[in-house]
């Protein structure tokens, strides 16, 4: 009985080990995902602002990766991911359906991105890119992020 | 009745009326002036609630001295400023003080918008007497000892308050000096952008290093290529006045986001590029 205890509290121990590191995974492969976001949105920002290179061809391809990736964003915030080197806020476990109508504003704005870019009208495009930052990013960074130190 | 009193007094009452008239028509050049000075002035900003009418009075301010509520600025002439005349906003906008003569706190960035022109003072009143009267009261501001002694107001208007317009500067670009006025004046970005001294006057020797108001990180925006925008070029600042994007593609947050959508993405390029050529020249700090 002793024995079959202490074996049940190191399995115990040991999944929460794991629970741990696998927690800093999901933030880490978030972080990769997020990462890669900035990277496309500041592509997108080459040509329809900077107008230095690229094509509206380019744009709707990028705005079409993000509308893909977007709807995953819920699932990459388990519940406790705030925990670990990370600027999620624990309010985003409070308010999960709106985190996640959240997701889904942005998926429509970065469509309506791929839409514009697609119709080969520089001004629409360059409005949509904008909400799309501002709405869509901003609209999860602003209540649902730690401010940058 | 002598004549010449009853000529001098109907001289007088048609001045008057001519007088009030030509300021209540406000050519629409003047009315687009003024809307674009409310815009970059970020009026709405701090005078208006979430979900709130226009300009009715704002959310709280929370700043380290308390917590301000910015009041109703319609021109509801109980409880905004509808019964103020032009003298009276002006004396508002450059002297910090009510139409009574009570000094404001300088949560009301009256020390940046003394540096606007009179004719953009007089634009931006015509502007805003065409905004929807709302009544709504205004809330007393919540401020901690020694901050709530209205006479210590007094003082530090005397001390650290320059009412004197914006002087251009002869040996710099016309752009730069454009851009200097709008982010000095009534951009008023320095009342955020630098730090504060404990008895709340703009720490000069740091301008635009940025530091901590209530809950927000200020970013430092001088040239210093570590803490500030040193590495950024042209294009990057651009971008984020436009629309608010970083160089790293993310987008800025809080109320700067506020400032990018109700002010700087509404400018004129020319404009945007003045405010670019000017904070691309401020000294690393």
């Amino acid at each position: 009985m002793g024995e079959r205890l202490i074996g049940l509290g190191a399995l115990l121990g040991a999944l929460a080990i794991v629970g741990a590191a696998s927690a800093q995974d999901v933030i880490k492969a978030r972080q990769a995902e997020f990462k890669e976001f900035g990277k496309r949105m500041g592509a997108i920002k080459d040509t329809v602002i900077d107008k230095k290179g690229g094509t509206l061809a380019d744009v709707a391809a990028n705005a079409e990766y993000l509308a893909g990736k977007i709807p995953q964003i819920p699932s990459w915030f388990p519940e406790g991911s705030d925990k670990g080197e990370t600027r999620a806020l624990p309010e985003i476990w409070l308010n999960f359906a709106d985190f996640e109508a959240k997701a889904k504003n942005a998926q429509g704005l970065a469509q309506a991105l791929v839409v514009a870019a697609k119709s080969g009208d520089q001004g629409a495009t360059a409005q949509a890119f904008g909400k799309l930052g501002q709405e869509g990013c901003g609209g999860c960074h602003q209540p649902y992020r730690r401010p940058q130190n | 009745m002598s004549r010449r009193f009853r000529d001098a007094t109907l001289g007088l009452v048609l001045g008057l009326v001519l007088g009030s008239g030509a300021a209540a028509a406000a050519s629409p050049e003047e009315l687009a002036r003024g809307e674009l000075l409310f815009h970059i002035g970020g009026c709405t900003n701090c005078h208006t609630a979430k979900d709130g009418p226009l300009l009715a009075g704002g959310d709280p301010l929370v700043t380290p001295f308390g917590t301000f509520f910015a009041p109703n600025i319609t021109p509801d002439p109980q409880t905004g400023i509808g019964g103020w005349s032009e003298a009276d906003f002006l004396r508002a906008m450059r002297d910090g003080r009510s139409p009574r003569g009570e000094p404001y706190y300088p949560a009301f960035p009256y020390t940046s918008y003394a540096k606007m022109s009179e004719a953009d003072l007089r634009a931006l009143k015509a502007y805003l007497d065409t905004i929807p009267p709302v009544r709504r009261p205004n809330r007393p501001h919540e401020l901690g000892f020694p901050y709530n002694i209205r006479w210590g107001l007094e003082l530090w208007q005397w001390l650290f308050h320059d009412p004197a317009p914006f002087r251009p500067d002869p040996t710099k670009s016309e752009a730069w000096n454009r851009g200097a006025y709008l982010v000095l004046g009534p951009g008023h970005c320095a009342e955020c952008h630098t730090p504060r001294t404990w008895y709340g006057a703009l720490d000069q020797s740091r301008a635009f290093a940025g530091g901590r108001l209530g809950k927000e990180v200020i970013p430092n925006i001088t040239r210093d290529p570590d803490k500030g925008i040193g590495r950024w070029t042209a294009g990057d600042l651009r971008g984020l006045l436009l629309i608010g994007i970083k160089p790293d593609g993310d987008f800025v947050g809080g109320d700067m986001a506020k400032v990018v959508r109700n002010g700087t993405a509404k400018l004129p390029d020319a404009d945007r590029e003045a405010i670019v050529e000017f904070l691309l020249s401020l000294p690393p700090r």
